[in-house]
């Protein structure tokens, strides 16, 4: 059964472990830049287009249209930013033997996090250069094929301006934040540790504890404003701008609170749903490294939040316009139009929700690996394999579920208060807009986190189980 | 008799570069005695308790436990095989960190899907003799070395089983508690009937057994009895200098 060659496979997982977490690194880095240039391009040649045919006001076009921009862009600097830190606090974690036996040797832990960053930079600068290249050369091809259609005619006018550099400096930056946020791990090795096996304490510390605490009552404080402005959404359509500012400041402290929030989010799943000892080990998992877990799940939870929020938003308005307008003409214009904006923005998004599953992908893969001795010691005690394989995908699930359900929650919540508070007012008829979910939408996200989950828990399964018990629990580290 | 293994080979590699790692072992354990397996690095001990424990698989040769052939059984019968009859404690890293103390000791039940009956009475015994009553909501990480081991013998021996395997269980601990685990280990062997499996290259650890094999080059060189830690250290000398 097991003939097993000892050497080699050890030898290739040491080659494996500084790869991957580069590869992603890049690949997120590459895939946030080249969204930056193609987006804000895109919007360059809208703007330039309506310009050209002097339609409407071009100024507010141009406006609005950015504003959009800067907020997308700013959904996906902040998840791919959450990404990368991620990737490099799990990746420190998992070279901790390496680390202390650099400091034994007399390296300082200034120096080793030095390493860190500087690698943080280079994947910053060469993921941004590959990926504005290929954002400016797909955009060009996209302008040059409209314009040769015929749909676009921008008279010759550029569509690449100097501010495209803006988002793609900013992201060579935040990456190489995120590396050197990740790598404050190595702070905690003692040169002392690489005589024995070392590992991390878990990343709550109580600093975060603090912070923590802080970001939860600014979360409470917007969701209060957000209460405000929808009962305020009756009287006047004003109360939008007070949706807004509570929206944000939602946005702002539950980001902060991530570590808290999700992870306990995930718990109160747990008392809801009934759990077999598979599910225990997989949760315990989960509420081990809260820090871990949050940054992994924060990019589904928005990407889907941002989502719901304007199908919801939407849907709702589609109502309320069928039961003002209904039976004529307009209505069925209306929701071309609505079904348009849908569209636009889950292209939007896109990116997003491509750099969230691969954050998540990875998280689960590199965690798997560094549980590589526990899923040993459980094999030897006798967990079947098929058993071991099912904690990892249960964990996995756990997480593309739960963060797509809590990214529902958000989204409804925000997209109705949205409507509400800018069209409240505006029917006599009506005080408190409807709440409509599509049905089939929730569907669809469910179906997409149920596909995320094998994505991301089938091959960190394989590779689990492919180390034979006795070799994991007798390696070190 | 519990466990045998019967002209078992383990080679890595092929050919030339073939190495054994054990070379034709012949060797019986019986109910309610614990034997040592002793012998410098490389000298084929752990290897011996892998085949033994079904964990690896000889290249020749038979395994059986309660007479039951373990060469050729599938991945699952193995486990099972493992879970219902087998205890494990190794030197370190004994304890799943997410699980409490008493979650701990019913791990492999747990790990079993819970199929199979529980003696809960036999826990309480376990716990009490043990002296860890006041640390069942414990986390692993709340514990000392010596706990963590009590707490692992608590888990080998829940389940009842035919065999222990030890796989250096005093190696982390300091003098007083290693000779605390070791002698729990060697009088519930006799109360309970098990046998007990212990890997070590420590001769007084060895010296708490009844029986001490000596393995050198992947073959047993000394078969004896009983004896103190330095008969044992003299014979370990021997062995290196020849």
């Amino acid at each position: 059964m097991s003939t097993l060659t000892v050497k080699p496979a050890a030898a290739q997982t040491s080659k494996r472990r500084g790869e991957p977490g580069r590869i992603v690194s890049r690949t997120v880095v590459a895939l946030s830049s080249c969204y930056a240039v193609l987006l804000l391009t895109v919007v360059n040649a809208i703007s330039e287009a309506v310009d050209v045919s002097a339609f409407g006001d071009s100024q507010t076009v141009r406006t609005l249209l950015t504003l959009l921009a800067i907020c997308f862009l700013a959904i996906s600097v902040v998840i791919s930013t959450v990404v990368i830190t991620n990737t490099y606090s799990i990746i420190t974690a998992g070279r901790v033997n390496d680390i202390a036996r650099r400091r034994l040797l007399g390296s300082s832990a200034r120096n080793e996090r030095k390493h860190i960053a500087v690698d943080g930079l280079t994947t910053g600068v060469l993921g941004t250069v590959i990926g504005s290249a290929t954002g400016a050369l797909l955009s060009w091809g996209t302008v040059s094929y409209a314009t040769a259609q015929g749909f676009l005619d921008l008279q010759g006018r550029q569509i690449f301006t100097p501010g495209i550099a803006v988002p793609c400096v900013a992201i060579v930056l935040c990456t190489w934040w995120a590396a050197w946020r990740g790598s404050r791990g190595v702070l905690q090795v003692s040169p002392i540790q690489g005589l024995g096996v070392a590992s991390l304490a878990s990343g709550g510390s109580s600093s975060g504890q603090k912070t923590g605490m802080v970001s939860m009552v600014i979360t409470g404080c917007g969701l209060v404003v957000l209460v405000a402005a929808a009962l305020l959404g009756t009287r006047s359509e004003f109360a939008v701008l007070l949706g807004l500012m509570g929206g944000t400041v939602t946005v702002i402290g539950f980001i902060g609170a991530a570590h808290r929030l999700i992870p306990g989010f995930y718990k109160l799943c747990d008392r809801i749903i009934p759990q077999r000892f598979i599910g225990l080990l997989a949760s315990r998992n989960l509420q081990r490294y809260p820090l871990r877990t949050s940054r992994a799940s924060l990019g589904v939870v928005m990407s889907v939040a941002v989502v719901t929020m304007f199908v919801v938003a939407l849907a709702g308005l589609g109502e309320l316009l069928k039961s003002s307008y209904g039976g004529l003409e307009n209505e069925q214009e209306a929701s071309v139009i609505l079904n348009m904006i849908n569209i636009i923005v889950l292209f939007l998004i896109s990116f997003s929700i491509i750099i969230s599953a691969i954050g998540m992908c990875n998280s689960i893969a590199l965690n798997t690996q560094l549980r590589q001795r526990e899923i040993g010691l459980m094999r030897v005690l006798g967990q079947s394999s098929r058993d071991s394989a099912a904690v990892i995908y249960s964990e996995a699930a756990r997480m593309a579920l739960g963060s797509a359900v809590l990214g529902l929650i958000m989204g409804t919540v925000f997209g109705w208060v949205g409507l509400q508070s800018s069209m409240g007012s505006v029917f006599e008829s009506v005080s408190y807009v409807p709440l409509s979910i599509p049905p089939l939408f929730v569907l669809t996200v469910l179906i997409a986190a149920s596909v995320l989950t094998v994505l991301s828990a089938l091959a960190p399964s394989r590779r689990a189980l492919s180390v034979p018990p006795i070799q994991a629990i007798s390696s070190v580290g | 008799m519990v466990s045998r293994a019967t002209n078992v080979s383990r080679v890595y590699g092929e050919g030339a570069s073939a190495f054994y790692a054990l070379r034709d072992v012949s060797v019986e354990f019986h109910r309610g005695e614990f034997t040592a397996i002793m012998g410098p690095s490389g000298s084929g001990k752990s290897t011996l308790m892998h085949v033994l424990a079904g964990l690896d698989a000889p290249t020749h040769g038979s395994v059986t436990l309660e007479g039951t052939e373990l060469v050729g059984l599938g991945d699952d019968a193995l486990t099972e095989t493992r879970r219902l009859h087998m205890g494990f404690v190794f030197q370190a890293f004994n304890l799943a960190p997410t699980l409490n103390v008493l979650e701990n000791i019913r791990l492999p039940h747990s790990l079993g899907r819970n199929k199979t009956a529980y003696d809960s009475a036999w826990e309480n015994h376990l716990v009490n003799r043990l002296g860890l009553e006041s640390l069942v909501s414990h986390r692993p990480d709340e514990l000392s070395g010596g706990q963590q081991q009590r707490v692992a013998l608590a888990r080998a021996l829940v389940g009842k089983p035919s065999v222990v395997f030890a796989d250096e269980p005093t190696g982390n601990l300091d003098i007083r508690t290693g000779r605390e685990v070791l002698s729990l280990l060697s009088s519930l062997a006799r109360e309970q009937n098990y046998s007990v499996v212990m890997v070590t290259h420590d001769a007084t650890a060895a010296s708490y057994a009844d029986r001490v094999l000596f393995l050198a080059d992947g073959q047993i060189s000394r078969d004896i009895q009983r004896s103190s830690p330095e008969q044992i250290s003299n014979i370990m000398l021997s062995e290196v200098m020849d």
